[in-house]
């Protein structure tokens, strides 16, 4: 073969008579390699043959003839779905092969506990790379037990204790980390204290010793009640509570829930109602470093408490969260109102002045506070307490 | 914009850049990117391999025998040229407006309600070029790209259910449904009463 001979460097084009465009030589050859195609090579094989061809030569053979043309729209007709194929497998291939572990890590991180769960449950890779113990992922799934259904505090207690009665569902249960009460709404609390006391009894038995967070926290204001005592004994590892929107029917609740569990660290009820400002049951606790109770109503254990508390020049003690305020770190009480002052002038004038006591009074560890303090008091009080981040 | 239009944009940043000082880029397939050194120097790996070259120079001189400025010439052979111009562009809108931090957990599927517009559209790419971007990000170690990118295709897995994100990514669930459950009762379990 002829090394110096070049290929036509353009397609050949047929023009209006029939002949080809590129001069008489090339229109020769375009009409025996023309002929031959269409009169000799049965269309199958044409499209079988056009089908090796990549998308620039397809295109300028489709400009050869009509037939040619007819036949390249049959192969790339029938290419799409393998290109389609061809490009759903590369991305395949990047999750399987082509992603260091690393990068999908750094992917993960992104997720939240939901999204985490389910990319867990797409395939054995990624279950792998989320729940095993490959260092470098830092966003584990936190094992959640979900208690879903109208129950009762009394059926979800007896049931555990079947449960703990097997060795092995007991070491599984051990595993969970959050407890969450989906329909708390329609939980059924026993108020009867031989109740009560009974399910603290059983409760005592089937200890969740894993469980550090508990969510009992619904959509509803819905009050909790004191039988939910026994609930926080089985919980003696708990370090965070969530009761937004619950109305706490006595203040016993706290004391048993502080009581039961003195690792407590965090504490949120937004949208409640009778909380303590005094934080009165809360002291059996030195260890609570954050309290978020936004949009909620508070009351006194006594009544001149409450106006102590408000008091800049006496009373030095009494101050808001002063039974368990040895080491809070962060506090949010925006929106605060009071249950025995109905005057805004009133209510607007306790809030100033407690929330200026209490940051006065804070132990060092507070750095973050977010009130209803008016600029000019936040600025004043930067200048005393530097050390606390205040904002409304 | 094809590659010879991305290197004329290079081209003139770098000519207008304050440093003065360009550095050519090149690509798997050989091509150059001429670039300003402080948009090559978002990418850590450029940095340590302009380190290197400047340890390795016995004299410190930037001038040639014929007394013409020397270019560095970085090659990343890992980097198509069509993913190259993709960084570029990355790194030269970073410089004129740096991105905003993605906040962790991602707070939304739509990438332009966590991160500024123009961010936004640039990932709004097809899969492969956006893994690739990945893959040039890690390689290259430009971290405000890399989070982008992977945090886009987080914002693709976010709120899917297994099956959605299979489709999505075309893969197939190699667990028997007692695999699955088993895997679905260690995340969480369902007290029913």
């Amino acid at each position: 073969m002829n090394s110096n001979r070049k290929r036509p460097s353009t397609p050949l084009v047929p023009i209006d008579d029939g002949s080809f465009a590129g001069g008489p030589r090339r229109q020769k050859k375009a009409m025996i390699a023309s002929s031959t195609w269409e009169l000799l090579l049965p269309v199958p094989v044409s499209i079988e043959t056009f089908s090796w061809l990549d998308q620039e030569n397809l295109m300028n053979l489709s400009l050869v003839s009509k037939k040619f043309n007819g036949i390249i729209a049959v192969v790339i007709r029938k290419q799409r779905p393998q290109r389609r194929r061809q490009r759903k497998a590369r991305i395949a291939s990047f999750w399987n092969l082509l992603l260091p572990v690393p990068v999908i890590h750094e992917t993960i991180s992104w997720l939240d506990q939901e999204s985490l769960m389910n990319l867990c449950l797409v395939s054995k890779k990624f279950y792998d790379i989320i729940a095993g113990n490959e260092p470098g992922n830092k966003n584990k799934i936190i094992p959640v037990f979900e208690v879903i259904g109208k129950t009762s505090l009394e059926t979800l207690l007896k049931n555990l204790r079947v449960h703990f009665r097997n060795k092995e569902t007991r070491s599984k249960l051990q595993s969970y980390v959050i407890m969450r009460f989906k329909d708390l709404d329609n939980f059924e609390f026993d108020y009867t204290s031989e109740s009560i006391m009974k399910n603290i009894r059983i409760a005592k038995k089937v200890q969740m010793n894993g469980i550090t967070s508990l969510d009992l926290s619904s959509g509803s204001l819905t009050t909790i009640e004191p039988s939910t005592s026994a609930l926080f004994s089985m919980l003696p590892n708990l370090r965070q509570v969530d009761m937004s929107n619950k109305y706490i029917s006595r203040h016993c609740i706290h004391t048993e829930l502080f009581r039961s569990c003195p690792s407590l660290e965090k504490l949120t009820m937004h949208n409640s109602a009778d909380f303590c400002l005094s934080a009165f049951g809360m002291g059996f606790t030195s260890s609570i470093k954050e309290i978020y109770i936004d949009n909620s109503y508070f009351d006194a254990y006594e009544n001149d408490e409450l106006v102590h508390m408000a008091d800049l020049n006496d009373h030095q003690d009494t101050f808001m969260f002063h039974y368990c305020c040895n080491a809070l770190e962060r506090v949010s009480i925006r929106n605060m109102n009071l249950d025995l002052i109905y005057n805004d002038g009133e209510q607007f004038a306790f809030n100033q002045n407690a929330c200026i006591k209490f940051i006065r009074n804070a132990p060092q560890t507070l750095r973050w506070f977010r009130s209803d303090l008016t600029q000019e008091n936040m600025e004043m009080l930067r200048k005393e307490r530097p050390g606390i981040e205040l904002l409304n | 914009m094809d590659v010879e239009d991305s290197k004329e944009t290079a081209a003139s940043t770098a000519d207008t850049s304050s440093s003065g000082v360009t550095i050519q880029l090149i690509s798997k397939e050989g091509d150059k990117f001429p670039v300003p050194i402080t948009v090559s120097n978002m990418s850590e790996l450029v940095k340590s391999m302009m380190d290197d070259k400047d340890d390795d120079d016995d004299d410190d001189d930037d001038e040639d025998d014929d007394g013409k400025e020397k270019i560095t010439e970085i090659p990343l052979p890992n980097v198509k040229s069509e993913v190259l111009k993709k960084v570029i562009e990355f790194c030269e809108h970073h410089l004129a407006e740096p991105m905003t931090e993605i906040e962790k957990p991602l707070k939304s599927q739509n990438m332009a309600d966590v991160v500024q517009k123009w961010y936004a559209d640039f990932v709004d790419l097809e899969q492969v070029l956006l893994f690739e971007l990945i893959l040039a990000a890690n390689y290259m170690d430009i971290k405000p790209l890399l989070d982008l990118t992977c945090a886009t295709v987080a914002s693709m897995i976010k709120g899917k259910t297994p099956d959605e994100i299979r489709a999505t990514f075309n893969i197939t669930n190699d667990f028997s449904p007692e695999e699955e459950a088993q895997v679905r009762e260690e995340n969480k379990w369902c007290e029913e009463a």
